[in-house]
């Protein structure tokens, strides 16, 4: 089943933790980057970049790890959603996810995961990024992309 | 095609939903010896502690029989397998028939056999009903209740007790937590645990439990101690639940044996979860691996191989979250090298008391096998596919820890070469033959990364 993926083009991305502020703002209406299920770590001085966003994997291990059962793959769209409502922040899936892109949201004792803005067109941390650098598109495609050159080498 | 899978829990879950995905025609049967809907065990906890109602245990929604069209046998106990007929037993003598069979049956608590253990008030907590009674007798009865076991249940019974407002005595025989967690993370969880009221009773074990009108009021400690209380929770001697299958020619050791498709002597015949023995990646033998991930996981791939899929199992390790306070502690694969049989294991650890923080990693030539986080949860999903790949990570030892760049170049290179399907292994020989030489200060350096550098010149001098 063909599944978008956002990811980010590190020739383009500066880290400046818009899209990061973009979705904390939208899903939880306050201004702040930890909350953000997006985080993209980009120092282009050290030349590091790491992406701490959900890949809405195949086979994924957070989905194993919650006790809960309130992270579930999606069938028909190949998201991997997780159910605000029923999570206890027993941190689980913090744990059980190779990238990190679980958060806690340590006051409320919640997770926070990427659902990819399902009720808008486009996530808006897409639309805000304004390098461009962010980019949603078939996971097929991705390693095409030039994901992992260093950031330094021009596009 | 007849399925039949013995326990419902995780494993069973798990299972259920791969063999949906393979065969939706077969016949699926559950058979489980609690009354209840598939719900979820760790959350129990939660509930004791009231952060929870019982409406919101299920682990999956209340359609999943019919979504899944299983038959679930609920209430009945599976007595006798007989494996050449091919047939299960329930407690009231019906037999059913299997074409492919699924033992995932958990582990249990085994009750000491001490004075005083059938009084009322004293209980295991591992199920449900164990949960249902706790809150009972702790909604009549004494304020203050003890738990004999410093294992990761027994932790979470003491921490559910406190929370639910019950004063909370814990009784360990060593340290808390000594299977997954090292002395130092030990004696961290033990501050945090007494920061949040909960005595810890050290080094003493349990001989007597006192009764009154057949209710528990006390228990004696083997120096003679008295402790008063109203609830005892044992918690101690977690073992597999094996009775199903000891002398039917199903190999076990400590669990059931099973190859890396989850099938025991009887190719048939699949076990999964906490009754299975499994190879444990970091330590390279048979090893019980008790987690909820792991179980479902297992689960999940015992179902694909019942349905016909060959799926292989690539192994199981040992992983615990735990939070004590606002606390988060992981546990990792093998944390403590003291208490394993081989030698040559290598550690680095980061400490920062006034945070709470305690990370520890434990490596063996040149992989990583085991990791400890306390406090400061770092990078750990990175480092738990670190050791589950057994990568050889030589190269940036000391550069997990303090997450600088040459982490997350590695990890980028790692998943570069993972999407195109090779994989990089550094050779040993090149790590031990041109050991990376540092061109900096790497202490300095760190603290830079951090922001934390106190900028002083003999600092940027060197
Ligand atoms: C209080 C508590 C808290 C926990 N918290 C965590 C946690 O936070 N994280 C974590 O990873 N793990 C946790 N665990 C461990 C986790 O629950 C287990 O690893 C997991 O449940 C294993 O699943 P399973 O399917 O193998 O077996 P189980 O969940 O043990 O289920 C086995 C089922 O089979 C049934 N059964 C047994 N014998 C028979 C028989 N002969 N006939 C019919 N039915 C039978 C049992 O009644 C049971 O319902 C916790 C466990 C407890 C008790
Ligand atoms: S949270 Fe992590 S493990 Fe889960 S689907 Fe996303 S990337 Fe995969
Ligand atoms: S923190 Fe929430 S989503 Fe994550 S495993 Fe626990 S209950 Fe599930």
């Amino acid at each position: 089943m063909p599944q978008k993926q956002i990811y980010a083009r590190p020739a383009l991305c500066t880290g400046c933790r818009i899209c990061a502020n973009a979705c904390s703002v939208y899903h939880h209406g306050v201004a702040n980057p930890r909350l953000g299920a997006i985080n993209i770590r980009q120092n282009l001085f050290e030349r590091y970049e790491f992406q701490e966003l959900c890949r809405h994997c195949e086979n994924p291990p957070c989905v194993n790890a919650c006790m809960v059962g309130c992270i579930t793959k999606d069938d028909k769209t190949g998201l991997v959603l997780h159910d605000r409502k029923r999570c206890v922040g027993c941190w689980m899936c913090v744990m059980a996810c190779p990238y990190g892109a679980v958060k806690r949201d340590v006051l409320n004792k919640v997770a926070i995961k990427c659902d990819q803005c399902r009720d808008r067109d486009r996530p808006v941390c897409v639309e805000v990024c304004p390098t461009g650098a962010l980019v949603l598109d078939l996971r097929e495609d991705v390693p095409q992309e030039p994901f992992f050159t260093e950031p330094t080498i021009a596009d | 095609m007849r399925y039949v899978i013995i326990g419902n829990s995780a494993a069973a879950v798990g299972a259920v939903e791969s063999i949906r995905k393979v065969d939706q025609a077969g016949q699926v049967v559950i058979i489980g010896d609690e009354p209840y809907h598939v719900y979820s065990r760790p959350l129990i906890a939660h509930f004791l502690a009231g952060e929870v109602g019982d409406d919101r245990l299920a682990y999956r929604s209340a359609d999943f029989y019919e979504r899944m069209q299983v038959q679930a046998v609920l209430g009945y106990k599976a007595t006798r397998i007989d494996l050449t007929g091919q047939q299960v037993y329930l407690a009231n003598e019906k037999a059913i028939d299997f074409d492919r069979l699924l033992i995932c049956t958990g582990s249990c608590v085994t009750k000491p056999n001490i004075k005083g253990i059938d009084l009322r008030g004293v209980t295991t907590f591992q199920k449900l009903t164990d949960a249902y009674y706790i809150k009972n007798q702790s909604r009549s009865k004494s304020r203050r209740a003890v738990v004999v076991g410093g294992g990761f249940i027994g932790l979470r019974a003491a921490q559910s007790l406190r929370e639910a407002g019950i004063d909370v005595a814990l009784l360990v025989r060593s340290r808390v937590m000594r299977r997954v967690l090292d002395a130092a993370g030990s004696a961290l969880v033990e501050s945090l645990l007494q920061a949040e009221g909960i005595e810890i009773i050290k080094g003493r074990a349990l001989q007597e439990i006192q009764g009154q009108n057949g209710q528990v009021a006390g228990i004696i400690l083997d120096d003679g101690r008295v402790e008063a209380c109203g609830i005892v929770v044992v918690a101690t001697g977690v073992a597999p639940n094996l009775d199903l299958v000891t002398n039917t020619g199903v190999q076990i050791d400590k669990g059931i044996l099973v190859n890396q498709y989850l099938q025991t002597t009887y190719s048939n015949v699949f076990a999964a979860g906490d009754v299975a023995q499994t190879y444990d990646i970091p330590r390279g033998i048979g090893f019980i691996n008790a987690n909820w991930p792991n179980a479902h996981e297992q689960g999940g791939v015992a179902g694909f191989n019942m349905a016909g899929a060959r799926v292989p199992y690539h192994g199981s390790i040992g992983m615990n979250v735990i939070s004590i306070g606002a606390v988060p502690v992981v546990a990792l694969g093998i944390t403590d090298p003291a208490s394993e049989q081989q030698a040559g294991y290598e550690q680095k650890t980061r400490t920062n008391k006034q945070q709470n923080i305690y990370q520890k990693l434990v490596f063996k030539d040149n992989r990583l096998k085991g990791a400890i986080f306390i406090g400061d949860l770092g990078l750990c999903g990175a480092v738990k596919e670190l050791i589950r790949e057994q990568t050889l990570v030589g190269i940036i030892k000391d550069s997990i820890l303090s997450e600088n760049y040459q982490l997350y170049g590695f990890l980028r290179k790692k998943r570069q070469a993972q999407l195109e399907g090779r994989s990089i292994q550094w050779p040993e020989t090149y790590v031990t033959q041109n050991p990376y030489r540092k061109s900096f200060n790497e202490a300095s350096w760190t603290e830079r990364e951090r922001d934390e550098r106190k900028w002083s010149p003999q600092g940027v001098t060197q």
